[in-house]
């Protein structure tokens, strides 16, 4: 079954209450979205940007195995 | 650029003025420089609901970040003929009235040492994963939004 590491970052942890865990049968990030909102329903009043493997997403994105998604919140570098 | 392998930007705590300072004299060095833009960005004592701002806690995703500054670094060098870009961002605790961002540019020229470094800063707080939380005197926080 394929299994996904999850990263989260600032208010988002708060939400999810860890900053990094795995899930298993994910196949997009849609699918990923709607589970959280769903888990964490806060999530759906706050916004965030995800990443896969590092790099920003605009659409819903297919999940390989072993990939790493950042939940990102609003950055404030600088 | 030769170098592939990306730089490492982040240092815990406030970048001192004697860091800074010593950033420029390394760079007497090097002759074919005219001129240098530095950007510094610093913590504000912001006052919000009537709380002071005392300090920014500085968090990132690190390997992310790394890259992204990587591109960013690429990007102007493309875009501006530079000597070179040096830039330094604080992880943790930076309190109010301390440098959290150090962005230094250096060129023959200034137009392109002064427009690069002013892109870099854009960029960097645009586009770096890095989070910075508000701590205000009465050990409530909030998460800054940039604008």
């Amino acid at each position: 079954m394929k299994q996904i590491n999850v990263l989260t970052f600032g208010a988002i942890t708060e939400i999810t209450g860890s900053k990094s865990f795995l899930m298993n049968g994910i196949d997009s990030t849609q699918h990923l979205v709607d589970l959280l909102e769903e888990k964490y329903p806060r999530l759906k009043t706050v916004q965030y940007a995800i990443a896969v493997n590092k790099e920003v997403i605009q659409q819903n994105t297919m999940l390989d195995n072993d990939a790493t998604v950042a939940i990102l919140p609003p950055f404030s570098g600088g | 650029m030769e170098n592939t392998k990306p730089k490492n930007i982040f240092m815990q705590g406030a970048i001192s003025s004697p860091f800074i300072a010593d950033s420029i004299q390394k760079h007497s060095i090097k002759t074919n420089i005219g001129a240098h833009s530095i950007f510094l960005g610093q913590v504000r004592n912001d006052v919000i609901d009537g709380k002071h701002v005392e300090a920014i806690e500085y968090s990132t995703y690190e390997e992310m970040a790394l890259e992204q500054m990587h591109k960013i670094r690429e990007a102007i060098f493309e875009k501006y003929q530079l000597t070179c870009m040096h830039v330094y961002h604080s992880l943790g605790k930076v309190n109010a009235g301390e440098i959290c961002l150090f962005v230094f540019t250096s060129a023959p020229h200034r137009k392109e040492a002064i427009d690069a470094c002013e892109e870099t800063v854009e960029r960097i707080k645009a586009q770096l994963p890095v989070w910075g939380k508000e701590l205000f005197q009465d050990e409530s926080y909030q998460w800054k939004e940039n604008k």
